[in-house]
């Protein structure tokens, strides 16, 4: 925690309701890290609507493996939500400590669909790994030739220098950017000046995103959102994506 | 009637003017093997002839130069036997574990082997960039996102007809789980409870119906990861097989009249098409270097070239030194690979019978047959024309687990084993299939006979050695007295050795004498040095011998007379050496039954042939003395102070003068030695090592003294052995040591006791005083002795039988016989 009148200490937080992240968001928000050197904090999310149906009477798991029903009671639930912690924790140290980063897992109870916004700094970095669907299913876009990054951006000063710090991981490489400018009032970003050379920039209107977000985990790599133009709308189509959403101050 | 031998007589000299050359460099070289005609003639016939089960057996002693001649034969052979090829074994595809041969041209083994070393590590680099083309990874991508976007809208689908119908679809640790919703939040068990009951079954039953719907999808996904997983693997190996495919063509092209290679490249291809994800690398793209490392490990594209003839225009010529089963047949080696042995068909080693297919493998047999089943192997192979490696673990069932089974090679070998006569006699005569498989014998001689024109023959073929191991050249004396060792060498002064061996040592040390003395040629002193540094090396023993004699421990007599004692000659024949030395015989003889007791035999330390001796001088007494009447004699016979074996029949005209001696208590002659065996008439016949013998009583006299009347007396048919030493020859010639020779025992038994024989009158009685004589009255004396002692016991034994027939009539159960037969009165002769 920080002191009153100090500034808040920057974080990558890694939000996820699941310890399987992927390699590749992990790789990225360690090379973020130690490159801006921040700490990394694992966050599990104890989804409190799983602990609820864990208690009703007739509540079924279907596992993925098998297809077997099984009853879900609360305590295999917890039970369950301590192996993920503790598997969170063994994959950070095996990847930050070689890096000499300061690392970090906590969990917290919640709708795993909501952002906990609230335990998040101004200063933070958060990455959100959604829960995908199949465990085996390839590599967020990984046939396709470099990073392709859904930037929605409200515009701002502060905004711009935060994109820079999280376009640091991909210097050197040729990106894809699709930006969609989401404020009527600020002249668009001067994101050119940011990109690593050989990166396409794109543009999207306003009404092409939820269409954009819907199709995200086929098209991006990562989807990065500002939370101080936040658009309350998207909020459902955001929570239900299926590629890391990146949400900076 | 016994003859003295002249020094002259005693050495059959090589005259070395007879040569015409000073030095032996002066001579031409033997072209071919000296006194080895009939079995130079064998091998050539064995060499040539091509027809199954005529393989060479060359039999000889050691050291006739058998493997020299064989070799030398061999290798004016300019045309192989057969069609020479290479032959490798590679991977068959449908069956690892019994590896495919193939057979090919000179030469092709060994480019194939290149070629296939190639094909990997160009495949390493073509598959891999093939899969990295954006035709290939946009194909694969399609694969996997139409599978991936089925699972996913299904997914999805049922999330939003869950939700559609109130209920959460949502993601547990390790699958998924159904909850009502109402406002978009999963209710609680206590709300649920405050639901109508109606509604609350109405919940509960879409749950159920939602569940079995999401079962049903999450039990598909195996199956569309397996059509998936089928999708890229046929779009994989279309890749490869293009990509094989053109690297193959360019091989195949000079493979064209090789039928069995294209279908083994038709299969490498099949095979790398179906496993084109071996090719691919495991993390970054690969360097050159990695590439030839990982192409190392694909073992099962390699050629293991068996036999390369390449370079090979001539028939293969094999010496198997260590003919051990496995040498002979091949073997599969091991290697140790997480704690397991492991082989595969790389791991293939030939054998000698590989490398020796289409000519000829020299083995030795007793080696073949010493090591276990490399004679059984070896059989097996000619037999079959064909060599199959098998472990020998396999072959005696020591092991149960999983080997190779290499397809068996075809071969068309010659086999020459060498070996002792004894072996091949046994061979012959035990084993049944030797006769098939060995039809040629080729008999090396161990001597051939001495005349001027061998003389001059063996001296070149010294010269020939002479040059072949690059020693000093040999003056003519040299090479006269190494011919007079040869001599010797066969104990016989008409023949000459044809041990190749002896000749080259004495021919070494003799050129070492020489470099030693600064000469520039091997002179006769030489060669004498050599001759005598050879003795003296092995001589300790000889010497320990003869002084136990000297000494008087083992007693010996070289002069003066004493009965029933004579001075027998005995060889010991040791590893390197054979000497002789006397050995003292003694007799006793006393009445009995007519036996004569051989002591070495009883004490078991007499051989058969020495027993036969001993049967035989038995017979000539009884024939001589009691033809027509008892021989009433108990005889014992010994070697003194002989605690080892006796063998041979070479003492019994000594041990027949010793018994002789023992009967009429004659005194016998003991500077004098015997040598000799006999037959039933008294014949003197010939014996073996009558040079070392003489030498060896030599020795002993010269110790004690040589006082001019010591000597040997040796048979007649003795005299051509005769080489003996200087030192005795000059003893000879100066009066102080004699040689007779004699024919008959009689003479031999006259001269030791300087009586006459004595010939039988017109009534069968000897002279009084002669041998005969003396020896005639003591048998009759015994002969008298043992009627009386005869009667004395018949008259024992009647009054026994009175006293048994008084006792019986006191007892009255029967009538008495006793002294009724007047045969049986004492004192009646018989």
């Amino acid at each position: 925690m920080n002191s009153p009148g100090q500034p808040p200490q920057a974080r990558v937080v890694i939000t996820t309701d699941s310890a399987r992240i992927s390699d590749a968001v992990l790789e990225y928000a360690l090379a973020m890290a130690a490159q801006l050197q921040l700490p990394v904090v694992g966050l599990l999310i104890e989804d409190t609507d799983l602990i609820n149906s864990a208690s009703l009477p007739f509540s079924r798991e279907i596992c993925l493996f098998t297809g077997q029903p099984r009853q879900l009671d609360t305590l295999t639930l917890l039970a369950g939500f301590g192996d993920m912690a503790r598997r969170l924790q063994q994959r950070l140290a095996q990847r930050a400590e070689p890096l000499a980063l300061h690392w970090s897992v906590s969990s917290m109870r919640g709708r795993r669909r909501d952002f906990h916004f609230e335990h998040l700094g101004e200063a933070d970095f958060c990455i959100y790994d959604p829960c995908i669907y199949d465990n085996n299913r390839p590599g967020y876009n990984s046939a396709r030739n470099g990073k392709h990054l859904l930037v929605i951006d409200g515009a701002g000063a502060a905004f711009c220098h935060t994109l820079s710090a999280l376009l640091a991981p991909f210097s050197g490489q040729a990106l894809q950017v699709s930006l969609v400018h989401t404020s009527e009032r600020l002249p668009e970003p001067p994101l050119a000046d940011l990109l690593p050379a050989g990166t396409s920039l794109h543009h999207l209107s306003r009404e092409q995103l939820p269409q954009a977000l819907l199709q995200a985990g086929r098209r991006f790599d990562y989807v990065v959102v500002s939370r101080r133009h936040w658009l309350a709308e998207l909020a459902p189509q955001l929570a239900r994506l299926d590629c890391p959403l990146i949400v900076v101050g | 009637m016994i003859t003295p031998l002249s020094a002259a007589q005693l050495y059959n000299s090589c005259d070395p003017q007879s040569f015409g050359f000073t030095l032996s460099s002066e001579l031409e070289p033997l072209g071919v093997p000296l006194g080895q005609e009939r079995a130079l003639e064998a091998i050539e016939f064995g060499v040539e002839i091509n027809r199954e089960g005529f393989n060479l057996f060359v039999l000889g002693a050691p050291g006739l130069g058998k493997h020299e001649l064989v070799k030398q034969i061999l290798s004016r052979q300019e045309q192989p036997r057969t069609e020479l090829f290479d032959w490798c074994y590679v991977n068959n595809f449908d069956d690892p574990q019994r590896p495919q041969l193939l057979r090919l041209p000179p030469g092709m083994g060994q480019m194939l082997r290149k070629d296939m070393q190639q094909l990997v590590e160009d495949l390493l680099t073509a598959i891999p960039a093939a899969f990295q083309s954006d035709d290939y990874q946009r194909r694969r991508e399609e694969i996997r996102s139409r599978s991936h976007e089925r699972y996913e809208s299904d997914f999805r689908a049922l999330a939003d007809e869950a939700q559609e119908s109130g209920v959460a679809m949502m993601r547990t640790p390790s699958g998924y789980t159904m909850a009502p919703m109402v406002d978009d939040k999963v209710i609680t068990a206590e709300e649920f409870e405050t639901l109508p009951e109606d509604q609350q079954k109405a919940i509960e039953q879409k749950i159920e119906e939602m569940q079995k719907k999401l079962q049903a999808h999450v039990r598909e996904m195996p199956l569309i990861r397996r059509e998936v997983s089928r999708q890229l693997k046929k779009l994989n190996q279309e890749i490869t097989q293009l990509t094989v495919e053109q690297f193959i063509d360019s091989i195949e092209k000079r493979y064209e009249q090789q039928d069995n290679v294209l279908a083994y490249l038709a299969a490498v291809q099949k095979n790398a098409t179906e496993n084109a994800d071996d090719f691919l690398p495991d993390g970054e793209a690969a360097d050159d270097e990695q590439v030839e490392n990982r192409a190392q490990g694909f073992h099962r594209y390699q050629v293991n070239l068996l036999v390369d003839n390449t370079h090979q225009q001539t028939a293969p010529i094999i010496t198997e030194d260590n003919p051990t089963y496995q040498n002979l047949v091949g073997r599969i080696e091991h290697v140790s690979h997480m704690g397991t042995l492991v082989t595969d068909f790389t791991l293939i080693k030939p054998g000698a019978l590989h490398r020796a297919n289409g000519g000829y493998l020299i083995l030795d047999a007793q080696k073949v047959l010493t090591h276990m089943y490399a004679w059984e192997g070896l059989k097996r192979s000619l037999k079959s024309r064909h060599v199959t490696i098998s472990s020998l673990e396999e072959v005696l069932s020591l092991v149960s687990t999983i080997s190779l089974e290499p397809e068996s090679m075809p071969i068309d070998v010659k086999v020459i084993l060498t070996g002792e006569r004894l072996l091949y006699y046994l061979l012959k005569r035990y084993d049944n299939e030797f006769s098939k498989l060995f039809k040629v014998v080729a008999d090396f001689a161990h001597s051939t006979g001495r005349s001027s024109d061998s003389q001059l023959l063996y001296a070149r073929m010294i010269a020939t050695r002479q040059q072949y191991d690059d020693l000093l050249p040999l003056t003519s004396e040299a090479v006269a007295r190494i011919i007079e060792a040869a001599s010797r060498q066969t104990d016989d002064s008409t023949k000459l050795s044809l041990q190749v061996d002896f000749v080259s040592d004495v021919l070494k040390e003799a050129d070492y004498w020489a470099g030693k003395a600064g000469s520039a040629s091997v002179t006769l002193e030489h060669v004498e040095q050599a001759l005598e540094k050879r003795r003296y090396r092995h001589d300790r023993i000889r010497e320990l011998y003869h002084e136990q004699i000297t000494r008087g421990i083992s007693m010996i007599a070289t002069s003066g007379s004493a009965v029933a004692q004579v001075n027998g000659l005995t060889v010991i024949a040791l590893a390197d050496q054979a000497f002789g030395s006397p050995s003292r015989i003694t007799a006793t003889a006393r009445l009995g039954s007519g036996k004569v007791i051989d002591i070495e035999r009883e004490a078991k330390l007499g051989g058969e042939i020495h027993s036969k001796g001993v049967m035989i001088l038995s017979a000539y007494l009884a024939n001589r003395f009691a033809r027509n009447r008892p021989l009433p004699l108990a005889a014992t016979l010994v070697f003194e102070q002989s605690y080892g074996g006796v063998d041979g029949d070479s003492a019994t005209a000594a041990e027949l003068c010793t018994l002789l001696s023992a009967i009429g208590e004659i005194p016998l002659a003991q500077n004098l030695a015997v040598t000799g065996s006999m037959n039933q008439h008294g014949q003197i016949q010939a014996i073996g090592g009558v040079n070392e013998k003489i030498e060896g009583f030599f020795d002993i006299c010269q110790a004690a003294g040589l006082t001019g009347d010591q000597g040997v007396i040796i048979p007649a048919s003795n005299q051509v052995h005769l080489m003996l030493r200087r030192d005795v020859r000059e003893a000879v010639a100066a009066g102080q040591f004699h040689i007779y020779t004699a024919e008959q025992v009689d003479d031999v038994m006259s001269t030791l006791s300087g009586l006459a024989t004595g010939d039988a009158d017109a009534d069968g009685h000897y002279p009084p005083d002669s041998i005969n004589g003396r020896i005639a009255t003591r048998i009759e004396t015994w002969q008298q002795l043992q009627r009386q002692f005869a009667r004395h016991d018949d008259g024992e034994e009647s009054s026994n039988q009175s006293a048994r027939s008084c006792d019986k009539n006191d007892d009255g159960n029967g009538e008495g016989n006793g002294g009724d037969n007047p045969d049986e009165s004492p004192g009646q002769p018989q």
